[in-house]
């Protein structure tokens, strides 16, 4: 069986792209504006952030517009955009400890300091649809908007500051330790600039699953929790919100180009680093007890709270690779979760494979022929011997 | 064309992708003498137009750069307009060769690996004629080999035999190797490049 | 860059200054570009790089092991600039020619060596009251979202 090539259709693909657009305006509503895509429909933009891998705001929103709400073909788009860019600087590391934080909490301790801040969540919404939501108006908005400040307490102000992590008690009481584990391989990997061969190191795991489909991610994560992995961690932190971005300019000053929104989980799991000496090891963390626990640990673009959980939850499952659970195994995440990856090839699918059984029927034949030859020389054979036999 | 012509300004992506294909189409078809449409920049005066509009297409942030004269205008134009990383010749991705009679630098030019013969360096030699009829005191170049129907002849003044006796050594152990341009301002032409595929096979001849 | 203690009290300082930049990064561009035209005519700018866009990769780590990975780029704008012969650099996130242009025009005078324009330190003054009043108030409003959750048995 062979794949045949074809060409042309050149007019009829030129007008299917004509009537994607006309499949878009024939309602005939108004269009939607881009801050409008960027302010409203904020996590779907975040979205597309983290999985076209290019953190831009306004492009990310033109892409959805564009692509009439299709998060794959969203990413496939600024995916393309960014490989027409030329990448001039590298930041200087982002430290989540700086963060403008907007939602902060943590399912492992109840007080943590700073305390628990909610943020904006639907967490404890009760998912039940607002038909309300369409009849806003900008002024109904801005009454809203004033409305909402009369019910700041007061008592609840303080000035903005950075929040200690969660991973600082865990520190403080010897149950984590810094540091890498001894073996492990720390290089830096690129994989926007080298390809990848298995085993790749934890920062490409890092930097593969920050630019993963969400979905599939979430599925592996699932996976993990539901005994196809080993790991159940908890979220020791989930915060989401601003940090500063500083590059070194080219007289060598180190300038603040703005902040970018992202979302950081560490998940608390077991260290990997052997077992625990006892319940009484040593509190300092002086002792050559092992640290007991350790941290799975998720940041991605934008508020995508269930990537960066998810995260954190597979690439603990990756450190502890097993033939048997599919999550613990670095080809089948990294490529099953790579967005243009899989979204390109199950697609292509699409594409003419027009198949021709010319090949297979001649060979059929061909083995038809061969076999009745064979027979008559057998038989020619027979006789002959036969014959001789007289 | 002299400078005196009025050229548009340089626009660094629909002029990029017109040198680019210029150098792919000359790649492919070695012994052809690929033409630049020039555009107005300023060029230091140790650099050819020509390999300076290479330099705007190939070079970027992300490669390394050698310079054969140490010049400070040349190399602050390339890490000016490019933010190419300079280094030296054995580390080079892409090595600048104003003078390419010496060959000491080309010696010492990265060739790639067995499995990744992309890694190894591409030389610009600046010289100061580039011709498909014969030039006095010129190099007759016969090249053979892919791209090439029969054989090309070109002649090149301003480079030394050596040069191609260093490449052949340096080309020898397929598909490692070097891939060179050679570049020249022509009065008549412009702008112009001719490429040196590791794949093509050089017999030079003084005339 | 301090950071709040254990008890989670604050320090002084709060979120870490980002200085200018920020200001100039995250303050409305008209009132910006008025002040940067009424520069123009003051000193002698000549534009040495067009704003352009550009990608920065931005590099991460993990918050206990420290293993620094790419967490991925972001698109931002730079421009390059001369103030009276003194170099400007501005870059921002997002593609903000305008604006990188401003920015590169407020760097090279901030440098310079009579830092001069006492409009300029005022204007700056300025908008980084309104920026930072603006972080305030959306914190303001975060805080109320602040919660101790009680066991069962507590009251």
């Amino acid at each position: 069986m062979g794949y045949v090539a074809v060409k042309g259709g050149q007019d009829a693909i030129e007008f299917a792209n004509k009537l994607v657009d006309y499949f878009r305006w024939k309602g005939r509503t108004r269009p939607i504006e881009l801050e409008q895509a960027r302010t409203q429909m904020r996590l779907a933009v975040d979205r597309a952030m983290g999985e076209g891998a290019l953190y831009a705001p306004e492009l990310a929103a033109l892409a959805l517009l564009q692509v009439e709400g299709d998060s794959f073909e969203a990413a496939f788009h600024l995916r393309a955009y960014r490989a027409t860019l030329e990448r001039r600087y590298e930041a200087e590391l982002i430290d989540t400890r700086e963060m403008f934080v907007y939602r902060r909490i943590s399912s492992t301790f109840r007080d943590i300091p700073g305390g628990q801040i909610l943020g904006p969540t639907r967490d404890y919404s009760f998912r039940l649809l607002n038909p309300a939501l369409v009849s806003q108006t900008l002024g109904s908005i801005e009454k809203f908007l004033d409305e909402i400040r009369n019910e700041i307490d007061p008592a609840k102000l303080h000035e903005v500051r950075t929040y200690k992590k969660v991973v600082d008690i865990f520190l403080k009481e010897g149950l984590m330790a810094t540091g890498a584990r001894p073996g492990e391989d720390r290089r830096v990997f690129d994989v926007t600039r080298e390809a990848i061969k298995f085993p790749v190191p934890r920062s490409a795991v890092l930097q593969m699953l920050a630019r993963s489909e969400t979905g599939a991610l979430m599925c592996m994560a699932y996976s993990t929790m539901r005994g196809f992995g080993e790991s159940h961690g908890t979220v020791g932190e989930l915060r989401v919100g601003e940090v500063p971005v500083r590059v070194k300019d080219k007289r060598g000053r180190i300038r603040c180009i703005g902040r970018i929104r992202v979302s950081e989980a560490e998940m608390v799991g077991g260290s990997g680093r052997g077992r625990r000496a006892g319940a009484d090891a040593n509190r300092n963390g002086k002792q050559a007890a092992q640290p007991r626990y350790s941290i799975g640990y998720g940041l991605c673009f934008g508020h995508n709270e269930t990537k960066a959980i998810c995260m954190g939850m597979v690439e603990s499952a990756l450190r502890s690779p097993n033939p048997d659970n599919p999550a613990n195994n670095q080809e089948f995440v990294l490529y099953h979760t790579e967005v243009i990856e899989s979204y390109g090839f199950t697609n292509h699918l699409k594409l003419p494979h027009y198949v021709t059984f010319q090949a297979g029927l001649e060979n059929g034949r061909r083995e038809v022929r061969v076999k009745e030859e064979q027979a008559k020389r057998e038989a020619v054979g027979a006789g002959a011997q036969g014959a001789g036999n007289d | 064309m002299s400078t005196l012509h009025a050229v548009k300004p340089y626009d660094q992506v629909l002029d990029a992708q017109k040198h680019y294909r210029v150098l792919l189409q000359s790649t492919a078809r070695p012994g052809s003498i690929g033409q630049f449409d020039d555009a107005a920049i300023e060029v230091p005066s140790q650099l050819n137009r020509s390999t300076a509009l290479i330099v705007l297409t190939l070079l970027s942030a992300d490669v390394t750069y050698f310079l054969d004269r140490a010049d400070a205008a040349a190399s602050a134009f390339i890490e000016h307009e490019t933010l190419a990383v300079p280094t030296e010749a054995d580390r080079a991705d892409f090595l600048i060769l104003a003078d390419p009679r010496r060959t000491e630098a080309l010696s010492r030019a990265r060739t790639g690996h067995l499995h990744f013969p992309e890694q190894a360096a591409t030389v610009i030699a600046q010289v100061d004629a580039i011709s498909p009829a014969p030039l006095e005191n010129a190099l007759r170049l016969i090249m053979t080999g892919p791209g090439i129907e029969n054989q090309a002849e070109v002649f090149v003044l301003g480079v030394s035999r050596e040069f191609f006796l260093t490449l052949r050594e340096k080309n020898a152990e397929f598909p490692m190797g070097i891939d060179v341009y050679f570049t020249c301002n022509s009065l008549s032409a412009g702008p112009c490049v001719l490429a040196l595929p590791r794949t093509t096979c050089v017999a030079c001849e003084q005339i | 860059m301090e950071t709040s203690d254990y008890s989670g009290t604050a320090v002084a300082g709060g979120l870490p200054d980002l200085g200018t930049d920020y200001t100039l990064c995250e303050c409305e561009l008209d009132p910006l570009r008025e002040q940067v035209a009424a520069l123009e005519k003051l000193h002698s700018i000549v534009v040495r790089k067009r704003p352009s866009v550009c990608l920065t990769m931005i590099p991460a780590q993990d918050s206990l092991e420290g293993q620094k990975f790419f967490l991925g780029e972001a698109l931002v704008t730079e421009c390059e600039v001369t103030v009276d012969n003194l170099p400007g650099y501005g870059l921002c996130l997002g593609d903000e020619p305008t604006r990188a242009y401003c920015m590169a025009v407020v760097d090279a005078l901030l440098h310079a060596a009579n830092p001069g324009s006492p409009r300029l330190e005022v204007f700056l003054a300025e908008q980084r009251e309104i920026v930072a009043r603006r972080d305030q108030d959306e914190l303001n409003l975060i805080l109320q979202t602040q919660v101790d959750f009680k066991l069962m048995e507590q009251e």
